[in-house]
């Protein structure tokens, strides 16, 4: 049995057969949202790989399509650094793009500005949609 | 590490007895009893009990309904809310036109309840919650006999026309005009999303990065409560007789509060806001209770704010979970309402 199959069998059980037969609000409260945790976390190892994939195939297109947005524009110091330094570091990488790109905002002008953010921002939505899909 | 419910109920009882005999001194060597005791609210913040206490005094028999708050030691948002200043906050409300219990005594020696706790009047009336089908079915009808949602209006307006410095509330810290009531919000909520420790969220730098380059500037401060919706209100006879939960009261934009009001975040099945009050009956009674006219883009600004609230409440709790500091696993589970605040969020900023 595949873990994610085992882990929603336990979510099975804890709702179906443990959570009714405890006593006590609480702690009967505490077997259903066990049961909770276990089944999104049985979903996350689920899609676990798909996900991984498609996030390395859209950040390596988001540095790409970056470099074009950017490629007639004055880009600071900070964000070309940045830009550089970020591809490998996943989360935490595009935390400091959105950072350096908003520091950046006056060197780089409105207009650039809101075309690159918007293409980070296109990962960022794809991530999101693909997160909430387990989340929920 | 510290879990729900660690002492028993029954030693709780007989501690909060001896307690109260210290301070309403009954005659002779009688003591204080306890009945009709019930405890509320376990695990997400403080510990709650509500009782009816029985005494004699100089031969006349009293009666008096107390509830006792007392810290867990791991309540979600404990750093940044402690009863010390509850009670000090509920004991400058005491007196005022805003509906709150009035307070009796704070007490910071772990001796006597094992935690610092605060004792203060039980309020008659219920605080159904709103995301329960019974809380639900319990403000429609408020809702439809009509009392409520002016009753609901009026405390907060009777909370933003307070005069806030007359009645001691300066000590919460008062905004310099332009933005620093914003400039103090988001560094309070980037400080607990920094303890929370949790990875980074990409989103959640973006709207903290759009908050701080769009801060509002606020020239009128009142007393905001932080948190006014049904489900921390109590209601008796269709009427709030008192607004609870003071732990994120601050001076500051009213917006920050209408903003809350206004959220569809705080409704469910329903158009009412609050489940409670008409849009439309909101602006008119607020504006016309306060003189205060609802600014729809500060507003907005305000429920992204709450957006980054959110997070960093999720993210505090989750962490309390993950760090052993909990076992209650309804905090585990807020770990996945991240994502959720966030991708709304993500819509609000227009992606």
């Amino acid at each position: 049995m595949a873990p994610d199959e085992l882990l929603e069998r336990l979510a099975h059980t804890l709702r179906a057969e443990i959570g009714p037969a405890v006593d006590g609000d609480y702690q009967r409260t505490q077997a259903f949202m066990g049961a909770v945790v276990v089944e999104r976390i049985a979903r996350q190892l689920r899609v676990a790989d798909l996900h991984a994939d498609a996030e390395a195939r859209e950040i390596a297109a988001m540095f790409n399509e970056l470099d074009t947005t950017l490629a007639d524009a004055t880009v600071p110091p900070l964000l070309r650094t940045t830009l550089n330094d970020a591809q490998a570091d996943g989360s935490a990488g595009l935390c400091r793009i959105v950072e350096a790109l908003y520091t950046g905002r006056g060197a780089l002008g409105e207009a650039t500005f809101e075309r690159a953010l918007a293409v980070v921002r296109r990962v960022l939505r794809a991530q999101i949609d693909r997160r909430v899909e387990v989340a929920q | 590490m510290t879990t729900a419910n660690t002492t028993p109920a029954r030693t709780v009882e007989e501690r909060i007895s001896r307690y109260l005999t210290t301070k309403l001194e009954p005659d002779g060597e009688s003591e204080v009893q306890l009945t009709d005791v019930e405890q509320i609210a376990v695990g997400w913040s403080h510990e709650t009990w509500l009782f009816d206490a029985h005494w004699t005094e100089d031969g006349d028999a009293r009666s008096h309904g107390f509830c006792v708050r007392r810290d867990p030691g791991n309540a979600l948002l404990r750093h940044m809310s402690d009863l010390a200043t509850q009670f000090r906050v509920l004991h400058c409300l005491d007196q005022t036109a805003v509906p709150s219990p009035k307070p009796h005594w704070y007490e910071d020696d772990d001796a006597i309840l094992g935690a610092p706790f605060l004792v203060m009047d039980k309020v008659p009336g219920t605080c159904p919650n709103p995301w329960g089908r019974d809380g639900r079915r319990f403000y429609t009808d408020a809702a439809g006999r009509g009392v409520l949602p002016r009753s609901f209006t009026d405390a907060l307006a009777a909370l933003h026309t307070l005069d806030w410095r007359a009645a001691g509330l300066s000590f919460l810290g008062v905004p310099e005009p332009g933005t620093d009531f914003v400039d103090r919000e988001l560094a309070k909520w980037r400080e607990l999303i920094a303890l929370a420790q949790h990875e980074p969220e990409p989103i959640l730098t973006d709207l903290i990065c759009w908050l701080e380059a769009n801060a509002p500037s606020t020239d009128r401060l009142v007393l905001v409560h932080g948190a006014y919706r049904t489900g921390n209100l109590l209601v008796d006879e269709d009427r709030i007789s008192a607004i609870l939960d003071w732990e994120l009261q601050v001076i500051g934009d009213p917006m920050y509060d209408v903003a809350y009001v206004l959220s569809d975040l705080n409704r469910e099945g329903t158009e009412l806001l609050s489940n409670i009050v008409d849009r439309d009956d909101f602006y008119r009674w607020y504006e016309g209770a306060t003189g205060i006219e609802i600014d729809d883009d500060a507003c907005r600004y305000y429920q992204l704010l709450y957006a980054m609230r959110s997070v960093a409440f999720w993210m505090s709790a989750s962490d309390l979970y993950a760090t052993g500091r909990s076992n209650d696993l309804r905090l585990a589970r807020t770990h996945w309402s991240i994502p959720v605040v966030l991708e709304r969020a993500a819509r609000d900023l227009g992606y």
